[in-house]
């Protein structure tokens, strides 16, 4: 747990930066290894991401894989500049709304209208499970992916204002806004 | 609440990090059928160990560090500092805690373990004149602070609009404390009534720095902890701007802000009128509209102080610029930021010669309130997360101007941001932002073509 906290903190900095930069562009190879080592320092933030916008775990779970074999079959397409977070979060903010539309086609349920219950492993506490709900249950879609852009994939408000194409000060209005309402229910 | 936020972040990343599932192998098997791409790492187990051993080590170094920083830490803790004493007699029992009264008078009381009152310190002049003649040695600790708040009734420092008290123990016994503290603001509630607001607190030691610091602006400990909490809400704000400011005023400072700090308020928290509240009253004051010549507004939450009290007061401070050919009119109005009361007034008129550009405000432009809907439409936020705006109008030949187009220039103050937004006064169209983080100090520059 602690090495996977440490790497969460790692990827905000510019060493960070530059060790994603440099595993892309290895994976770009076909490295296996450096999309094992790129998969031990990014898999937390593509997954929360990808539950964030789809509130389904076996969903997210799908795209969590799809995400990682894409970006082993594209990291030749990757062009090192800004943050390399930002383009695999792209990417998987891609294959999200294509999963998306394919329940709207198969006539889903929206899940918006479901409340969200957590069915993890063991290994995930009732602490950590109960954060978890309480972020996809009680935040809308924007502010939920706002935040764990945020404190979870370490990216800056202004990169998270590109990635979803908002303006800057709605991302920190935002993103405070549901903290503060986060805080209120877990305290 | 920058700590509180951490807090929660540090939540969240930890929650999401373990509830994500370990799916590599199943990734790895997929891309293996990738054509063309199969290359055997034969050094993977050897990287995978150096990873392991590498967090292992900074996870050691983190505990290290962690653990000596605590040891420095609890060996620098200040010792619980004695209760300052001014009265003139020194108590001979031992004081077993201090209850510290903050209105505008600022009132420390000494009280033994049978909660009988060996002392009453005024740590003002505003106490001073609470204090009077009256004599409290030996008598309750209840009847103490019933007769005191009687007495800030009788000399007007409380009233239907003040009705604030902070009320603050001090003692190492921490039960006890609670106990106090519990039984005293249910008195003073039942004493004041349902409108009155009790802000209460407990402390079983003494920040000796911040000790000295109240002691230095005659408030009590508690006060000057109350202040410290609100200084993490509003940062642009100091110390000694907060000393002199009843506590009453002091409430409307973390009104919806989420403060918590070991504080237990009776009562509820007086709103504070928005700032395009205040507008519309300076507005109806001087019997203006919009459609006037107003090249300006500004309005802006600030601390003064008042001239007949000589207390700090809280006010919305509004000032229009109204333009004319050959004459500028500036107008100030000072607004109560609760009750709406026009607190003070002036007008200075330039009736010189203008040698400065005159902006004439174009017949066809938006009006003031449209440009702040537009405004606050592009960035989604409610009216009560700006805490002051200010909007001035440039004409295209203005020495100033920014844009070929006459020009709204609006500016909202957030807690977390300060935002800028350049709109053409004929269209309505943004034609650029500006956004300051008032945590990173980053300012970032969108244009729109």
């Amino acid at each position: 747990m602690f090495s996977l906290c440490l790497s969460s903190t790692y990827l905000k900095t510019d060493d960070g930066k530059n060790e994603l930069d440099s595993l892309l562009l290895s994976v770009a190879r076909g490295d296996k290894c450096a999309l094992e080592k790129l998969y031990t320092l990014t898999s937390a933030p593509v997954y929360s991401f990808a539950l964030s916008i789809l509130r389904n775990e076996e969903d997210a779970k799908d795209v969590l894989q799809d995400s990682f074999v894409t970006l082993y079959r594209q990291a030749e397409k990757y062009r090192s500049r800004g943050n390399p977070m930002a383009w695999i979060l792209t990417l998987t903010k891609n294959l999200c709304l294509m999963k998306l539309r394919q329940r709207k086609k198969d006539g889903d349920t929206p899940l918006e209208d479901l409340a969200f219950t957590l069915a993890a492993p063991e290994e995930v506490s009732a602490e950590d499970k109960i954060v978890i709900e309480a972020a996809l249950n009680s935040l809308s879609s924007e502010d939920r992916q706002i935040v764990i852009l945020h404190t979870v994939s370490g990216l800056r408000h202004r990169e998270i204002a590109k990635l979803l194409d908002l303006a800057l000060p709605t991302v920190l209005s935002k993103y405070n806004r549901a903290l503060k309402k986060l805080r209120k229910m877990l305290d | 609440m920058k700590q509180k936020n951490n807090k929660i972040e540090n939540s969240l990343q930890e929650a999401f990090q373990n509830a994500t599932p370990d799916l590599i192998d199943s990734i790895l098997s997929d891309c293996e059928n990738e054509k063309g791409r199969i290359i055997t790492m034969t050094n993977e187990k050897r990287f995978s160990k150096f990873t392991k051993w590498a967090v292992a080590t900074a996870a050691c170094l983190a505990i290290i560090v962690g653990c000596f920083a605590g040891y420095i830490a609890f060996r620098s803790a200040p010792e619980p500092a004695a209760t300052p004493d001014k009265g003139s007699s020194t108590p001979d029992k031992a004081v077993a805690a201090t209850v510290m009264l903050d209105v505008n008078p600022s009132i420390d009381i000494l009280i033994d373990e049978d909660e009988k009152v060996l002392q009453v310190v005024p740590l003002n002049e505003d106490a001073e004149r609470v204090i009077g003649n009256m004599k409290f040695q030996n008598l309750d600790l209840e009847q103490t602070v019933n007769m005191l708040i009687d007495s800030m009734i009788q000399n007007g420092y409380i009233d239907e609009l003040k009705n604030a008290i902070l009320l603050s123990i001090y003692s190492n016994d921490t039960i006890k404390a609670d106990a106090i503290r519990e039984k005293l603001s249910v008195k003073l509630q039942e004493q004041l009534g349902i409108d009155s607001v009790i802000i209460s607190q407990t402390a079983s030691s003494q920040d000796k720095e911040l000790r000295e610091l109240s002691q230095k602006h005659h408030i009590s400990f508690g006060k000057g902890k109350l202040i410290n909490t609100i200084l993490t809400l509003h940062p642009d704000l100091s110390f000694a701007d907060l000393a002199d400011v009843p506590v009453s005023d002091l409430c409307v400072l973390f009104y919806d802000k989420n403060i918590d700090a070991g504080l237990d308020i009776k009562g509820s928290l007086k709103q504070i009128i928005s700032p395009h509240s205040a507008v519309q009253t300076a507005l109806d004051h001087y019997s203006l509209t919009v459609d006037n010549n107003l090249t300006m507004i500004m309005v802006s939450f600030k601390i003064i102080q008042n001239y007949e009290t000589l207390q700090k007061q809280m006010v919305y401070e509004v000032i229009f610029k109204e333009e004319f050919p050959t004459e500028d009119r500036h107008m100030t109005c000072r607004i109560h930021p609760i009750t709406k009361e026009v607190l003070r007034e002036f007008t200075f008129e330039n009736t010189t010669p203008k040698h400065s550009h005159y902006s004439a405000i174009a017949e066809n432009a938006i009006d003031f309130w449209e440009v702040i809907k537009i405004a606050r439409n592009q960035i989604d936020i409610s009216s009560n997360e700006i805490n002051d705006y200010s909007i001035h109008y440039s004409d295209k030949d203005s020495p100033f101007a920014r844009y070929p187009e006459d020009t709204w220039c609006i500016s909202f103050h957030m807690d977390h941001c300060i935002c800028n937004f350049y709109i053409d006064a004929d269209t309505g169209k943004i034609m650029s932002i500006t956004t300051i983080d008032r945590h990173t100090g980053e300012t970032i520059h969108q244009s729109f073509s």
